[in-house]
């Protein structure tokens, strides 16, 4: 009966039993005036949470035993999360949050709780660049024959009277085959639209 | 790795730019009801007021424009007890003892002091001089340890040898008074030096115990208070001496929040059953007086019979008179200072329907500056509405003429004509428009791409409000007391002309009320109708369509274990009642647990019940959902890598019940169940059972999927599982789904863990369905994700097929992760997010939501496949226009070089 009692008193006091989880946040990419946390909040499962002090500190009262997800809620920076467990003495262990097992038991220190970035809440907008519009294959399509059509021929040794003449040759080829129209021709024709001048040009080239 | 050769699909996500925030969205912050407030009453000139609610939010706002500086929401362990504005910070100590230094315009943290916590906070007083706050705490012995709270300096802590229930300061003696009892109940005192907090011996003031539960603090050294046996006594603190009082025998002492007896009152006041009497008896005018007492003085507040306040400030010299609408003022705070050799005093007030003024009162004028709506802290429905039309879109088009198709192009060119000469003329032409950029007038008509909305609100006290979802300003606010307490619900009304009354219906304690509301102006009539009165389960309204009036009522009514009866309120013609005849209901009895279906018989007003499906009384129901209405399907299949089909389950009438487990302990005996049944026959189409998991747990049901959330036990994190219904490879041709010869779905089904704890699901909507689904997730953290379906997708696998990329499913990863470009409330701190609703707009890509938390609103939109109807807002028309002109005035340059060389050719 007695061992009963004190059994059941022992279980209300372990019920009673509350601990204080408290750590700090690295001044890692935090700038270290007064504002710096103003808004940070550190939350746990089922509505336990704590407010960063100006210094980083932080304090979560009237935890109970249990298995618990810290986060810190930041505007600017993503920190780890980490895995509190609390057991029935009140003894807390700290280690990283890993959702898929609960065995490993990776340590994490969180009296120096380090952010790993600043987060990226927003989209970038696109700026113009030199670089990213020639990089784009609209402008390297029309920028590749341009290299073929005036920088080849100008590496190529045109004081060499044999290769002069092959190519000579290529081009009557070439020419016999597709009758290209010249742009600029072209171009009159389509805006100008005055036709007879056409034919005095071919006079002159068959001169 | 294997995730990056799938990141091309993600390319349409898209994120808002740091340059939108606040175009698009807004956050209205709501405090809820007050229950204390403090004043930097050493400061004239300071700009914030400290408040903390019983919504357990502590904030600052401002006292210019009512505006919140900053808010927090405390932990659901502690409760604030005292708030004081000393020294330039806000100081509030919450149970436990634990002391918090705020900055009023940041809200940074500057300092947290805290005890043991395990003992219980009493009482708390502050030194003026020396900024130093003193709370008295029960401890394990039964005596109180006192704790000092120095701004600069470490805990002081000190144990008393009395349990101490209150704590008045003489700081012209140096002294601290703790009064309580000893282990033997007799009423003493003991006193604490200020300097180095040493006692002085127990004095006893009385051998029987006194409990000071009225009492006031008057200026020569007395304490007055009403005792168990409603006489008024006092103690005088000097000598330890108790008289009675007997001007005032009868009356019970108004208190006041003044510890410190230089500051006091030198008299103090009874309410003697409605009437205000002075200390010597005296009557005053007013039935309720409220007494403030200021570091400059005595602040005295009297209600009159008008429920006008008149205020009389320090040395009774200057009265103010001021009102607070019509409502009932709950409590009132006051700060009283100097500006300019006169007196002012500024004035907080808490009225029962909900509002908090904020007035500023002198000799010369008294006004109020400004107002805030408390009472959106505790919503009971809302519903987005679209707004009414312009004339020439209230028509048909299908009905258009080509002459009247005309004469709109023409009247609408002849508008943006006067808009723009409008612009030209007051200058705004080249201004830069703050708010959204896509709707193009602010006035309460639809926009072009109807992104404009109205909000309706009823909330828990019986307040109605229409906000405009562009600036969210409040356009009307309604008091409607009837509606207190009430579930109520908006009467669908479809039709295909807009309507700016609408009809509502409470559910109020078993009373049906019903109302005709017009949310563009917010004039509202009760329908006096004869209304059913008990165990009510469901209220539908059927339109005739001879008659315009209200709409006819179906009131589902409980009558007996497991039976449903019906009740008429109104007139139905035939054609409406062959229509309602036709129909399927299915409804939900949640103090039984149980779903009924059935259809309904208009002569002989009876509900046949056709099939019930009742849930263990070992269960909870967590929530009983459908597809929204407004849900439209467009593609009726999901093509396979093998150029076949699979044919979705299209059944519009799926009700998904998301039930748990009343277990709390043992783990083994924990579960969550889901069961999706068919609305018409009560089949269960399908059913799942996860072990070691309880609630919190959330369910969504769109097109020929669901995806529900709970808490897994075992793992201590949140799951969620995706389900997928599919008919098979057999492409059905009917026009019409047909659930008493459907066949049962295939059901594919996945489970995911949430990196967050969820707390609320929705689904976007488009207007055709061809926009891709992201499911909307609140969470515990105070975000809203928007995370696109393929996420979710039940497909997934561990091991990817070499089709799955074809098909665009991504390779299975257990872990849900949502990265802060999928948050549409970016670095906003929302607070958990109860709810989230949805509304259509005009564009198929964009739908806009609105977050419902317990400390405000959030609006967004949303685009679940990027903005593919809209052009980009940094769309560069100026840019297109300097090119366009170019390439033409190239073309022409071109055309007279040509010209030239052919001239100077022929001239050769």
């Amino acid at each position: 009966m007695v061992r009963s009692l004190i059994l059941v008193l022992f279980a209300s006091v372990q019920c009673a039993l509350t601990v204080t989880v408290e750590g700090q946040l690295s001044s890692k990419f935090a700038h270290m005036d007064v504002e710096a946390y103003s808004s940070v909040e550190v939350q746990l499962d089922n509505g336990y949470k704590g407010f960063v002090q100006s210094n980083g500190a932080f304090a979560v009262h009237n935890v109970k035993p249990g298995s618990y997800i810290l986060k810190v809620l930041s505007q600017k920076l993503t920190y780890h999360s980490v895995r509190v467990d609390i057991n029935a003495q009140g003894k807390i262990r700290y280690r990283r949050l890993n959702l898929l097992t609960l065995k490993e038991v990776e340590p994490i220190n969180v009296m120096d709780l380090q952010p790993i970035e600043q987060t990226q809440w927003f989209q970038k907008r696109e700026q113009f660049n030199v670089l990213d519009t020639l990089k784009s294959p609209m402008v390297l399509i029309m920028i590749l024959p341009m290299v073929v059509l005036f920088l080849l021929p100008k590496l190529m040794d045109m004081q060499d009277p044999e290769l002069k003449k092959e190519m000579e040759e290529q081009m009557k080829t070439m020419n016999k085959g597709g009758n290209v129209p010249d742009m600029s021709e072209l171009m009159s024709s389509f805006f100008g639209g005055e036709q007879p001048k056409r034919a005095p040009k071919k006079g002159v080239k068959q001169n | 790795m294997r995730l990056i050769s799938f990141l091309p699909l993600f390319g349409l996500i898209s994120a808002l730019y740091q340059d939108q925030v606040g175009k698009v969205d807004w956050k209205l912050d709501v405090l809820g009801f007050p229950k204390l407030a403090a004043f930097d009453d050493a400061n004239a000139q300071a700009d914030a007021i400290a408040l903390y609610t019983e919504q357990n939010i502590l904030a600052s706002v401002s006292a210019e424009d009512g505006s919140v500086f900053w808010k927090r929401t405390m932990p659901v362990s502690e409760k604030v007890e005292y708030l004081y504005y000393a020294n330039k910070l806000i100081i509030s100590i919450s149970s436990g003892g634990i002391a918090r230094y705020w900055n009023p315009e940041s809200g940074a943290l500057f300092k947290e002091v805290y005890g043991t916590l395990q003992s219980q906070l009493i009482d708390c007083a502050r030194l003026y001089s020396k900024s130093i706050i003193i709370c008295a705490m029960s401890n394990e012995s039964g005596m109180s340890d006192v704790l000092v709270y120095r701004e600069r300096k470490t805990l002081f802590e000190t144990k008393s040898s009395i349990l101490v229930e209150k704590i008045i300061t003489n700081e012209e003696n140096n002294l601290i008074y703790l009064l309580g009892k000893t282990a033997e109940n007799a009423f003493v005192m003991e006193a604490l030096n200020i300097d180095d907090f040493s006692t002085e011996p127990v004095q006893i003031l009385s051998e029987e115990s006194i409990i000071l539960r009225e009492f006031a603090l008057v200026s020569d050294g007395r304490l007055v208070f009403t005792d168990t046996k409603a006489k008024t006594r006092s103690i005088n603190l000097k000598d330890g001496t108790m008289t009675d009082i007997s001007a005032v025998a009868t009356c019970q002492v108004i208190t006041h929040s003044q510890k410190e007896i230089k500051f006091a009152p030198d008299q103090f006041f009874g309410n003697c059953g409605g009437i205000v009497r002075s200390e010597s008896g005296e009557v005053l005018d007013g039935r309720r007086m409220e007494i403030f007492s200021t570091r400059l003085g005595t602040v005295t507040a009297s209600l009159d019979a008008q429920n006008g306040w008149t205020l009389t400030g320090v040395n009774a010299k200057k009265t103010a008179s001021l009102s607070f609408g019509g409502s009932l003022v709950q409590s009132l705070w006051t700060k009283s200072y100097n500006w300019k050799n006169k007196e002012h005093l500024q004035v907080l007030a808490f009225s029962e329907d909900g509002t908090l003024f904020f007035a500023k009162a002198s000799s010369e004028a008294s006004t109020v500056a400004w107002t805030r709506e408390e009472s959106l802290a505790a919503i009971s429905h809302v519903q987005i509405f679209d707004l009414p039309p312009e004339d020439a879109l209230l028509e048909d088009p299908s009905e258009w003429s080509f002459s009247r198709r005309v004469q709109i192009q023409l009247a609408l060119f002849h508008s943006y004509i006067n808009q723009l000469t409008d612009k030209l003329k007051s200058g705004s032409l080249s201004e830069k428009k703050n708010g959204d950029p896509l709707v193009s007038t602010s006035e309460l008509i639809r926009d072009q791409f109807n992104l404009h909305k109205l909000i309706f609100i009823v909330t828990k006290n019986g307040n109605l409000f229409g906000i405009d979802s562009l600036s969210k300003d409040i356009i009307w606010k309604r008091r409607v007391p009837e509606l207190k307490e009430c579930k109520t619900q908006v009467l669908k009304d479809a039709g295909p002309r807009f309507k700016s009354d609408i009809y509502i219906v409470g559910n109020c304690n078993n009373q049906v009320k019903y109302f005709n509301v017009d949310i563009m102006s917010g004039s509202i009539d009760e329908l006096n109708n004869e209304m059913p009165k008990s165990d009510i389960l469901r209220v539908d309204s059927i339109r005739s369509s001879t008659s315009s009036g209200a709409p006819a009522l179906l009131v589902f009514k409980k009558v007996d274990v497991g039976k449903v009866g019906l009740e008429i309120v109104g007139e139905i013609d035939t054609a409406a009642a062959d229509k309602i005849e036709r129909t399927s209901f299915w409804l939900y009895d949640s103090n039984s647990q149980a779903l009924f279906g059935g259809k309904i018989n208009i002569e002989s007003k009876t509900f046949k019940n056709t099939w019930t499906f009742q849930i263990p009384a070992s269960m909870k129901v967590s929530q009983v959902t459908a597809a929204p209405a407004s849900d439209v399907l467009h593609s009726q299949g999901r093509p396979l890598a093998d150029r076949s089909v699979m044919e979705k389950y299209l059944n519009p009438n799926i009700i998904a019940v998301l039930a748990e487990s009343k277990e709390e302990s043992d783990l083994e005996q924990m579960f969550v169940n889901a069961f999706f049944l068919d609305g018409i026959t009560g089949e269960v189409i399908h059913s799942c059972n996860h072990k070691r998991a309880q609630g919190p747990a959330k369910i969504v049901v769109a097109e020929n999927w669901a995806v529900f959330s709970y808490w897994s036990a075992k793992m201590y994190r949140t799951e969620v599982t995706s389900v997928e219904f599919y008919k098979g490879n057999d492409q059905g041709n009917a026009t019409h789904w047909d659930a008493l010869s459907a066949e049962m779905p295939v059901a594919i089904q996945k489970s995911f863990i949430s990196s967050e704890e969820i707390t609320s699901l929705a689904v976007t909507q488009s207007q055709m369905g061809i926009t891709n689904k992201a499911v909307l997730i609140g969470t515990k953290s105070g975000k809203i994700v928007s995370l696109p379906r393929v996420f979710l997708d039940p497909r997934r696998r561990l091991v990817p097929a070499s089709t799955d990329r074809e098909e665009g499913i991504m390779p299975y990863q257990p872990e849900l992760r949502f990265p802060p470009n999928f948050v549409l409330s970016y670095y906003q701190n929302l607070g958990p997010v109860n709810d989230v609703k949805v509304a259509i707009t005009g564009l198929e890509s964009t739908c806009t939501i609105l977050g419902l938390t317990d400390t405000g609103l959030f609006w967004t939109r949303v685009h679940p496949s990027g903005t593919f109807d809209v052009l980009k807002d940094d769309f560069d028309h100026m840019m297109i226009s300097v090119i366009l002109i170019g390439f033409v005035g190239a073309t022409y340059a071109c055309k007279i070089f040509a010209q030239m060389k052919m001239t100077n050719r022929l001239w050769q």
